[in-house]
């Protein structure tokens, strides 16, 4: 195999190359051994004293040698091939790339690559025509049809190759010769592709760019994203770059962090260490994992809620369990949602600077983990949560309490207090309201989807589960939740304490005898669902 | 302008063909009026915009698409898709039928041809801004979710990848390679990549 030798000279700052040809086994080597062979290797002696050459490293030291190509007449092993050259390219140590950048070389390298793609497209091309006129051969000035042959442009007074191959048979043009006759081969070999189907080249591969597949699988679930990566190197970054895309919002919702350095920081602020003094250091949200058990939802009188709920968030009472509304409701407003957050308050025992907690050792210039903490301590309790449930309750203030109308009159006030103009009930609401502010949990962005939400709320001093779906306001676009159902809590008792997180399940309920999940008073005609969990 | 004769252009396909338009509905492509070499001018009438890399079958559809599209724009895709179906995603028939029947080479024509001339629409806002501004400033404790002003939407390469996207769906790997013609993943990158999915290809 030919190879060229580049030799690159720095004289008094500027990068000068010189070029010589010589043929060579067929390991690789980049030297500047060969200085002297060069004619433009012409300096003068005071040139000489500040040139300094730019050894560049023996390559087949670091880098495997480049692929040898194959001469075959399947079009699809120097596909390979050419993924091969690819990471041979990527292999050379990139030590000087500045200097590389400004050799004659590198330019002509990058022209004879722009060749190579328009003698591609041109091929394929060509191909596409052959195919339309009912696979006619046609040599079309004897040039081979099949796009995997490697078919180089060779640009007069370019000094570099692309791949090394055997001497041009023409001046336009070079290809890959066989041992037997080109032109017998050739058509041989055009009769057995007529027999084949008519997909000679792959769209998705060859001609389309990274963004246009990269919608294309946008739009594929993740079953068949993991199918498509599966078919070949291309589409298999692709799919992974796009899975990572479309969950970038569960990194930036906290829920998962970039970097060990910062699960190492959410260990130690869950194990209290790492602190030193009255410094409280910097703060990573913790990551928040689910619980891993569906809940399945059936017999509801309103058939949105009927379903399977996973466990997406929690709130300030405990662990959230959504689906999406169906049919599909999404936010429609762009600029209109908003939400309640606890983002304003200052952090920290409430000193000084607001944002403090952005002090946080991180490389990323955007820090989408560095949100703002709900709290000095994750397990303690916001300051707006709402009246703490009184422990001294008998049972009959338990039943006087839970009472449905007292429910309804609870969770459907107006939280902006307009109809009854009550300013504590109204704050209690809010409050109630702002308790429920999703942790970790959905932010409005535009068009994500309403939901249906299975949660725990207090109602008075009593903390119970409730099931309620999101309503976008259509003149405002605040997004309110409407509640149907309630259930009381399960205890440890009636089941495992890991159950116990889960909303109460019917099954568990009933067998106590007691009442399962009931309807509200704006929701008297509507049949209660009947809740319990899978995967168990 | 007279509003009763619009301003029409005319785009040149590879082979020279023709295929005539309203301005107004040629301007979605980015290609055709960064082509335009006066200043935005109601009185100037567009200059015919060659497109060497666009076929005539496809430059074909382009037109009528975009000719469509003035007159009923298409509903913006969303994703995450809640249907698995083109017909269940694209409810607009008119679009529907646009793509039905086409075959797998004039669709891939499309794609190409589509992010070549790259046709986009900017969406305004939704609703009234002042009254985001009045809401943020009377609710206490409310952040503002700074929300994108505009939506930029590719109709016609999203509509397109769509289908492609629809073609993928349910198949299996060796189904995608065979309607790609895509060579085969070496022995051991196909083990990898199962392995590494394994909970996929189990099921």
């Amino acid at each position: 195999m030919d190879l060229e030798v580049i030799n690159i000279n720095v004289i008094d700052g500027a990068v000068e190359s010189s070029y010589s040809s010589s043929s060579s086994s067929s390991s690789s080597t980049f030297s500047s051994d060969a200085m002297d062979d060069g004619p433009e290797n012409n300096l003068s002696s005071a040139s000489r004293r500040n040139h300094h050459r730019l050894l560049v490293p023996d390559v087949s030291s670091l880098a495997p040698p480049p692929p040898v190509l194959r001469r075959n007449s399947s079009g699809g092993g120097n596909c390979g091939i050419l993924e091969d050259c690819g990471r041979w390219l990527m292999s050379i140590p990139r030590d000087d790339v500045v200097a590389l950048q400004q050799t004659s070389e590198y330019r002509d390298f990058l022209l004879a690559f722009e060749g190579l793609g328009e003698a591609h497209r041109r091929i394929v091309t060509l191909e596409r025509q052959q195919m339309e006129e009912d696979d006619i051969v046609d040599d079309c000035g004897g040039m081979d049809h099949c796009f995997c042959d490697d078919v180089i442009q060779h640009q007069p007074g370019s000094t570099i190759s692309i791949t090394s191959v055997a001497a041009p048979s023409s001046a336009s043009s070079a290809r890959l010769v066989t041992p037997s006759s080109p032109r017998s081969s050739s058509t041989d070999h055009h009769r057995q592709r007529r027999r084949r189907p008519r997909r000679h080249y792959s769209f998705l591969q060859h001609l389309a760019v990274d963004d246009v597949l990269l919608r294309v699988l946008d739009y594929l679930d993740c079953s068949s994203l993991v199918r498509t990566g599966a078919t070949c190197h291309r589409f298999r970054e692709l799919s992974n770059r796009s899975a990572e895309q479309r969950s970038h919002r569960l990194y930036a919702d906290g829920r998962l962090l970039r970097g060990s350095m910062r699960m190492l920081r959410a260990l130690e602020q869950i194990d209290g260490v790492g602190q030193r003094g009255g410094n409280i250091g910097p703060f990573v949200p913790i990551p928040m994992l689910g619980l891993g058990r569906r809940v399945r939802v059936v017999g509801a009188g309103d058939p949105e809620y009927d379903g399977v709920y996973f466990c997406t968030g929690c709130n300030g009472n405990g662990f959230l369990f959504t689906k999406p509304r169906w049919p599909e409701r999404r936010v429609g407003g762009i600029a209109m949602a908003t939400i309640t957050t606890l983002a304003t308050r200052d952090g920290g025992g409430g000193g000084g600077d607001g944002e403090w907690w952005r002090d946080v050792n991180d490389d990323d210039a955007e820090d989408d983990d560095a949100r703002p903490p709900w709290g000095l301590d994750d397990e303690e309790p916001m300051e707006e949560i709402p009246v703490v449930m009184d422990g001294g309750m008998g049972a009959a203030a338990m039943a006087e309490a839970i009472d449905p109308r007292r429910r309804d009159d609870d969770v459907n006030h107006d939280p902006d207090g307009e109809e009854d103009g009550d300013a504590e009930e109204d704050n209690d609401e809010e409050v109630a309201r702002m308790a429920d502010a999703p942790f970790g949990d959905e932010r409005n962005y535009p068009s994500r989807l309403l939901r249906c939400i299975i949660a725990k709320r207090f109602s008075n001093e009593t903390l119970l589960w409730y099931m309620s779906k999101e309503v976008e306001d259509e003149v405002t676009r605040e997004i309110k939740q409407t509640f149907s159902f309630w259930a009381k809590l399960l205890v440890t008792g009636d089941a495992s304490p890991d159950v116990c997180q889960y909303p109460s399940q019917t099954s568990i309920l009933s067998r106590n005898g007691e009442p399962a999940w009931q309807h509200l008073t704006s929701t008297l005609d509507v049949a209660p669902p009947t809740v319990e969990l899978l995967d168990g | 302008m007279d509003d009763t004769n619009p301003p029409t252009i005319k785009l040149i396909s590879r082979t020279g063909d023709g295929f005539e338009l309203t301005y107004t509905a040629a301007r979605l492509s980015e290609l055709v009026k960064d082509a335009q070499s006066c200043e935005e001018d109601d009185t100037a009438s567009p200059e015919d915009v060659e497109l060497p890399k666009v076929e005539s079958s496809c430059l074909e559809k382009v037109v009528e698409f975009l000719t469509h599209y003035e007159i009923e724009p298409m509903n913006e895709i969303r994703t995450p898709l809640v249907e698995n179906t083109f017909e269940g995603v694209v409810t607009q028939k008119w679009y529907r039928e646009f793509i039905k029947g086409l075959d797998q080479s004039l669709l891939f024509d499309l794609v190409t041809a589509a992010n070549y001339m790259t046709i986009r629409e900017w969406d305004p806002p939704f609703g009234d801004l002042s009254a985001i501004f009045y809401s943020s400033l009377i609710l206490p404790n409310l952040l503002l979710i700074p929300s994108r002003l505009t939506i930029l939407l590719e109709p016609l390469l999203d509509l397109t990848c769509l289908q492609v996207s629809c073609t993928l769906m349910g198949k299996t790997a060796e189904e995608i390679r065979v309607m790609l013609n895509i060579p085969r993943l070496t022995p051991d990158e196909e083990a990898r990549a199962r392995q590494q999915h394994r909970w996929i290809f189990d099921d």
